[in-house]
This record gives C-alpha cells, structure tokens and sequence, in this order.
C-alpha cells in the first residue's frame, strides 16, 4: 500500500502540472495495478493519497496566499471556505479512489 | 463476477470525471477549478512586497529594469522606445489581463463568445455602432506613423510576451470561472480600447428624444424649456473673452427638416454623472507660488479599474500618472516639467441620420437628389454554445445604419467623430515627452477625439485650459435633431480649425477650470452643439477657486471631496416657501414639519450619514415629475428630453414663468406653484417609506448607493464602501455606481509633488491583497503621495530603504 501511496502523489502531482486534472486516473490506475493486495485497501489508498494530496496542495498554496482567494470565491459560491476544502478534497479522493479500485480489479492480485 | 465489479468501478471512475469536468450552467467544472495544481487556488499571488527585477525577455532591444512600490505601482526604466512600452504592455497584462480581454470584447462584439447568448445582442449593438469600423479607420492612419506604429506593436508585444510565459494553472481566475482562455493581443485593440472610451464619453445622443419633444411641444417650448446654455451657466471660458480671429461661415440648410420615423433609442441620452472637474491656480494664488493642478474623472467605477497608476522611465521621458490597461503611455498626469488633466467635453460630435432607401433592397439611399449605392458588410458573431448570430449592416458616406424600417424604406444612419482616421495617442505621447507650453498645444493638436477640456500646468508657472478636438463645422442647430440625410447642407464637410477652439491661458482671475459645461458663453462664434451640461458643479468650483486666499495642496484636494449641492442650496428655499403657502400645510403631522425644520437648518451637505439630501432630492425628483407630467404625456413612450433640476427650480422661483408654461403647455389646467410642491412632498414621503421605512432609515448612503462592481456585475467580487458621501451635481460627485474614479493633485514646485487614489487596486486578481486596497482610502478622502522618481538609482534606493507610503488627507 505504501508503494501505491507513494505512486499515486508523485504520479498524479506531476500528470497534473502538464496535463488537464483528470489524468490523475492514470496513475492511481497504475498504482491499484501494482500495490494493494485487498480491494478496500486499494480504494482507500487511492482515496487517502490523491484527496491528502489535494488538499494539501490547496493549504499550502492558500497559506501562501493568506487566505484571501479562497475568501473570495467562498463568497462568490456562496459556501463556507471548509466546504470550498472539502469539496477539493473529496473530488480528488473520489476520483483517486475508484480509479486506484479500477487498476487493482484489473488484476485481482492477492485472490 | 470479478468482470462486473471492474466495469462497475471503472464505470463510477469514468462518471466521476465527466461530472467534475462538466460546467452546469455557471458552475464552472469542479475538478478542473478545485484541483490544487492548475484549479483556481493557483490563481492565488503571493502577498505583495516592494520589489525590483532585470526584465528578461528575449524581443527587448537593451536592458529593462522594473520596480513596484509597497503600492503596486510599476515604475519602468527603458532605454528606447520599444523597450519602454514593450514593458508596459507586458507588466499591465501581469495585472489586468482578463479585464483587457473583456473590455476589448465588448468593444469588439465578441462578448457572446464567452459568455453566450444574450451577450450576443450587446455585440449586435456594437457591430451597428461601427465600434471596429472605427478602430480600423484608426489602425490605417497610424500606418503612416512609424513611432506610434513602434509604440502600438511594441506594446502588443509585450501583452503577448506575458500570455506566453503565463502557464495555464497561473491564469486569472475569471478564465477559470467562465472556461475561456486569452486570444493572441492584437496592436489594434489598443485602438478598440480607444473606442471604448469614445463610446463613453461622446457615444450619446439627444437627437431622436430631443425631435420628439418638438414634434410634440414646438421649437419655443424646446428653446425655452431646454436651452443649450441655460440661465445660471459659468462657461469654462471666461464671459466677455474675445476671439481674434475670422471664423468659418458654414452653409445652413434651405429650410427645416421633418424626421418621419421616430424609434426606439439606439444611443443612450448624455448622462450628466460621466462628466469630470478639472482646474489650475496660477502660482500668485498659491502657498508655494507655484502652480497647482487638480483633475478627478467622473466614470463608472469598476473593479478591476479602469485605471492603472505606472511610471514609464525613457530616453526622452519620465512621467507618472494613470494608464488606460490595454493602450500604451501615461493618459493623465504629470512630469518632471508639466502637470496635465482632462475633462469631457460634451461638445456634440455623433449625429443621427434619416436615410431614404430606393427599395428593399436596400442598396441605394438618397443624397444630394442622386441614388447613391450603400456598402454591405455581413458580421458575423460568435455564440458560445451555439450557432453565430449573422448580422447585416449597411453603410451610407454618412457611417453605418443602426436602424431599418422595412415597411417605410427608412433608416438611421451614424455619423461619428470616433469612426474618422485619427492618430490620437501620438497626442499622450508628444503630452508625455512636452516640458513647456507650446510643446503642450503642439501635441494636443494631434488628438482628435473624443473631444476634451486639457487643463495645464508648469514649473515655469502658467497655467491653461483648450477645450481640444475634432469638431465639425456646424450652422446652429446642426444635428439637434434627426438629420436629414438626403440633404448635403447637413454633411459633415470641413471642422473648426484647431486655433479657433475655445481656450484659456494665463486669465487675470488667476485660475482656469472646467466641470465639462458649456466651454464659452454664446458670443463665441462656433456653434459646436446644443449642451447638456449642468451649471451646478462649474460655478461651485469657480465660487471656491475664487476664495480671496493662498491655496495649498490640501485645499484642492478639500474640493475635490466639496459635497455641497447647488441644487439644494438654490432650490430647497423656495420649496419650503411654497409648501408654506399651501392651504394645507398647517395639516400636516408634526413629524412632517420636524423634517421640514431639518431642511430649514441644514447646509446643503449631501452626506453619507445624513437624511437631509434624501428628504431634498427626493422631494425635488417627484416636484420635478409633478410639473412635467403635465406637460409630458406619461402614457407616450417614446424617449423625450425632460427638462433639467435647474430649469424646475427656475420655474418655481418666477410665478410668471410658471404661469406662461401652465397656460401655453398644461392644457389651461390652473395649479398653483405649492399645490405642485405640495404634491411632491406627499409623494416623496410615500415613496421613501415604502423603499426606505421610517424616516431614521433616509440616510443618504442607502439612496445614493455608492458601489464598484466587479465587470462581471458579481457581488462577491465587487465592494460597497458606506462612508462615501457626495452627489451628481456635487464636485464630490458620487452617483452609485459612477463617481470620481482617479483622484489627483500636483504642485508643480521645483520638484514636482503630487497625489493620487482610485476606487480599486493595481492588481485584477481577487486573490492579491492589491486587488481593492485602495477602495477605503479613497471612501474616507484619503490620497497617496505620488513619487516620481528621477532615476533608476532613486528607484532602486527607495527599494533598500522602502519608506512606507502614509495616506495623506485633507
């Protein structure tokens, strides 16, 4: 699980800085291929490691902003700023999460 | 079983991302906008600090160094042209790109395709208007001007330099929002931006409301009841000048002409909130005895501004002041020798014409009793989502055909001073690089439009006013109203030459101002179009510049935030004493008359916090409807000029007057000056309860409703400072969404000091602190000093040392 984890942050951090966000499915994919040997464990790789990397992207870009963008669009959706973050975090979970689920149904390893 | 769960995962992975990549209606596409690395978040800038930078770019010609203050202000060091404006093209995008886009859209008529229908029938209006029409007219003239033609391409340059470097996860958040991207900057966009400012400032028209009134009412009511230069009016000019020179006799026409179609209207009324106050003390009058110069420009305040404060340091020049994002050189300011500003001028330069068509096929039209053939051009709009809008526009020697009737085989054509060949920012560059006073007339020579009083001032101590532009020749009364287009007497066909427009220099009384009213009394031997300026904010500032007294810098920033009401000072007196006379003022409740002993004892001050100024103009606005109504049929639709506050007022104070309009235009109807202000009373206090509640709740600032919205008109990115006080006709003059949008001052001392605020903040980017910083300073009265640093060196020892820029108020 470790190594899908591992897979999945770098992976999906460095598809997303050149290509469009949801590429991302093709690393999580590779890592489900590789890495968990139980389905829920490669589900929750993919959930934990593509949302904690969303969301600490977000943090830390927001900090270095002090805050104000996030203020603003929070104003703008009409939605408080924890749920702009939840929101961040669960699409890229969700989307990490199945794809992660995908890549390891794939191959089944472990049955 | 193994094959089903895969298809079923695979199958929620798939939904997953076309959910999160779709946009629903405006609900941007959630994973590409929230995702941390290329989602709005990356929008974000870091906080902004002082800082200086090597500019590195492979197309500049010689180093370029770049230094923004604690501000945001970039002050540019180039060694040559192209470099120089290069660099403003390139930083201004780093700023402003989105609403440089935009802007350029709405001129253009591209908007829809990034917003989609309805965008597409405002592009429609600006197709007929002939916006690009004009801006290409404008592009061949600098064909022959190959400084200028640097300038423009330079600056093209630079904006297009800044799109390449700028990765997609950096791009403005509103490209994010609305899922577009930045075409490629074309040098004519500067131009399109030219027109922008055209269309504000001189793309109105009375013509169509003001031939209904006389078709309606009759020449004598429109003369009297409207006059082009009404009784209490100040000119810019001072009365009594006279002009040595022999003037152009233009040909009038043989007799008048009947328009037969009346419309809707095309071009919206001259709106008397988009007007400026701009004015110079001569030294003899000053602290220093040196001259001051003051200029804030009443626009349609916006964020981001449509102004953008920079430096441009080059081998000719060093200039401070506000830019226009998306035209190169500095528009309004000073240098290291001169100080200028400008206000609108109002003179009339758009005429609406009567086009007789042969047939439906529209491609011939009457003139000068010939057939003479139209020109056909298919415009093509783009809709976002669906399929381009197709538009016809045909256009006569006159310009393009807003309106066709298809029964009647008749139009109304354009002729505007904005669609004719013109090299106008070569004026901003020669007005830039000018140390003297001839310099100064040399370069506003070579502007055109939209016509503008430049007010001056130098070092060396004089001070001048020109109110500047191409205007055409004109018999009076030339395009009042619909013109007929069939008749060449009405043909644009020579202008008044530019040593004839009226200007000052140097007056006796030790001051020159405009307030964009009329610019010389009728003596003046031009007729340059019946104006519609008011009186009120021109004779407030020449009351005030005429003080017997020294003035500093804090006295002229004291009137650019002066919020007394002429209005009220002259009208709310004989309000009171006519509701006084009415048999049933003694009826009226106590809390009434306690409002009415408000205005008793109040000083005319439209502020804020106060519910005085609502009392009074609402009071005014429904007297003013109580007269006319009875003159104007409210049931009748079409668009008819009313009269303006001054006029109702004038009519309230003279029983006499009252009375000859009443008999001659109210149908015989006997009504008393106080049953008329009574009336208005009544009304106004209905009105304000049911808008406003109870009376403690008529605090001017829920009426006058000061706001700077965002271009995309969305709440959350827009703001609504509450101490701003002010009004239209106040030299504050603050209306809503409209106000002073740059507010400056210089004293031009040995070293030229000045200051400065705009309701908004360098940056465009919701996300950067600089994005409406300077909105409460400029609520509160507060300016910035200005500093105009001398030298590269200068620049870079603020920047070691970095002295905090203090808000400084009057």
């Amino acid at each position: 699980m470790k190594a899908a984890i591992v897979i999945i942050v770098l992976g999906s951090w460095g598809l997303m800085l050149f290509f469009p966000w949801w590429t991302i499915v093709f690393a999580c994919f590779v890592a489900g291929l590789i890495g968990p040997d139980r389905g829920y464990k490669a589900f929750s790789a993919g959930l934990l490691a593509s949302g904690g990397l969303w969301l600490v992207l977000a943090l830390i870009t927001d900090i270095q902003n002090g805050g104000v963008l996030s203020s603003q669009i929070s104003t703008l959706m009409t939605l408080p700023v924890w749920l702009i973050y939840v929101m961040t975090t669960l699409a890229g979970a969700l989307t990490g999460g199945f794809a992660c689920l995908s890549g390891y149904l794939l191959l089944g390893r472990g049955r | 079983m193994k094959w089903t769960k895969l298809a079923a995962s695979l199958l929620a992975t798939l939904v997953l991302v076309i959910i999160l990549n779709t946009r629903i209606d405006m609900i941007p596409p959630l994973g590409a906008f929230l995702n941390p690395v290329s989602g709005f978040w990356q929008s974000a800038d870091a906080p902004h600090q002082p800082h200086g930078f090597w500019l590195n770019q492979s197309q500049l010609q010689d180093s370029v160094y770049v230094m923004f203050d604690d501000r945001g202000v970039p002050r540019i060091f180039a060694k040559n042209d192209y470099d120089l404006y290069f660099a403003q093209g390139y930083i201004t995008a780093g700023d402003r790109l989105w609403q440089m886009d935009i802007q350029v859209r709405s001129a253009a008529g591209t908007l829809g395709e990034v917003f989609g229908a309805p965008a597409d029938s405002l592009d429609q209006v600006q197709r007929r208007k002939g916006m690009m029409y004009g801006a290409r007219n404008k592009w061949e003239a600098y064909q022959e001007d190959e400084e200028m033609l640097t300038v423009l391409e330079a600056y093209s340059d630079g904006v297009n330099a800044w799109i390449d470097g700028l990765p997609f996860r950096n791009l403005p958040v509103e490209y994010k929002l609305l899922g577009h991207r930045p075409p490629v900057w074309e040098p004519i966009n500067a131009l399109l931006m030219h027109m922008n400012m055209s269309q504000t400032l001189s793309g109105s028209s009375s013509a169509l409301s003001m031939s209904n009134v006389r078709a309606a009412l009759g020449d004598s009511f429109a003369d009297r009841f409207l006059p082009g230069y009404p009784k209490n009016m100040v000119p810019i000019v001072p009365e009594g000048t006279q002009w040595p020179f022999e003037p152009l006799q233009p040909a009038s026409p043989a007799g008048d002409f009947t328009p037969s179609m009346i419309t809707q209207a095309f071009y919206p009324e001259p709106d008397p909130a988009i007007g400026s106050n701009s004015w110079a003390v001569h030294g003899d009058r000053t602290e220093t005895g040196r001259p001051l110069l003051a200029n804030d420009m009443h626009l349609d305040m916006s964020l981001p501004s449509i102004w953008y404060e920079i430096q441009l340091h080059g081998p000719d020049t060093n200039t401070y002041g506000v830019s226009i994002p998306g035209i190169p050189i500095v528009i309004v300011g000073f240098n290291e020798q001169i100080a200028w500003g400008v206000t609108n001028s109002g003179a009339n330069v758009l005429d609406v014409f009567e086009i007789d068509f042969r047939d439906d096929s529209f491609k011939e039209y009457r003139h000068d009793g010939r057939w003479k053939p139209t020109e056909m051009v298919i415009e093509e709009i783009p809709v976002a989502g669906s399929r381009a809008r197709i538009d016809t526009v045909y256009y006569t020697h006159h310009g393009p055909v807003h309106h066709i009737n298809k029964d009647e085989l008749k139009g109304h054509a354009t002729r505007w001073s904005a669609h004719l060949p013109s090299r106008d920012l070569r004026a901003f560059y020669e007005i830039n690089r000018a140390s003297n006073y001839d310099e100064f007339v040399d370069a506003i020579f070579q502007f055109d439009g939209p016509g503008q009083n430049f007010t001056y001032a130098d070092r060396e101590g004089n001070v001048a006013l020109w109110h500047n532009g191409l205007f055409p020749l004109r018999w009076e009364g030339m395009g009042d109203f619909i013109s007929d287009g069939s008749d060449p007497a009405y043909d644009w066909n020579t202008f008044v030459p530019r040593e004839h427009v009226p200007h000052v220099v140097n007056p006796e009384r030790g001051f020159v101002s405009s307030a964009n009213q009329n610019p010389a009394d009728p003596d003046y031997p031009y007729y340059l179009g019946r104006f519609f300026s008011t009186y009120e904010r021109g004779a407030r500032m020449n009351e005030r510049l005429s003080e017997d007294r020294a003035f500093s810098y804090r006295d002229m920033m004291d009137m650019q935030l002066d919020n007394l009401s002429l209005n009220a000072r002259e009208g709310v007196p004989i309000l009171l004493s006519l509701i006084r006379e009415h048999s049933d003022y003694d009826a009226l409740e106590e809390q009434e008359r306690d409002l009415l002993q408000k205005l008793e004892s109040w000083n005319y001050e439209m502020l804020a916090d106060d519910i005085e100024p609502t009392l009074f103009r609402n009071w005014m606005n429904h007297t003013e409807s109580e007269l006319w109504n009875r003159i104007y049929n409210p049931a009748d639709l079409s668009p008819m000029r009313r009269p303006s506050t001054e006029r109702t007022i004038r009519m309230l104070q003279d029983e006499n007057e009252f009375a000859y309009l009443m008999q001659n235009y109210a149908g015989n109807v006997h009504k008393s000056r106080s049953d008329v202000v009574m009336r208005g009373w009544e009304k106004a206090l209905d009105d304000l309860r049911e808008r406003l509640g109870e009376s403690q709740n008529w605090q001017w600032r829920r009426q006058l409703d000061a706001r700077i919205m965002h271009l995309t008109r969305v709440e959350a990115l827009s703001r609504r400072p509450s101490e701003t006080n002010g009004a239209t006709e106040a030299l504050n003059s603050v209306r809503g969404g409209a106000g002073p949008s740059w507010r400056m001052v210089v004293s031009l001392e040995d070293e030229v000091k000045a200051w400065g605020v705009y309701p908004g903040g360098q940056s465009g980017n919701p996300g950067n602190l600089h994005y409406d910083d300077f909105i409460d300073p400029w609520a509160r009265g507060g300016y910035f000093p200005l500093r105009l640093f001398g030298s590269q060196d200068e620049a870079q020892n603020w920047l070691t040392n970095q002295d905090e820029t203090e808000e400084v108020r009057p």
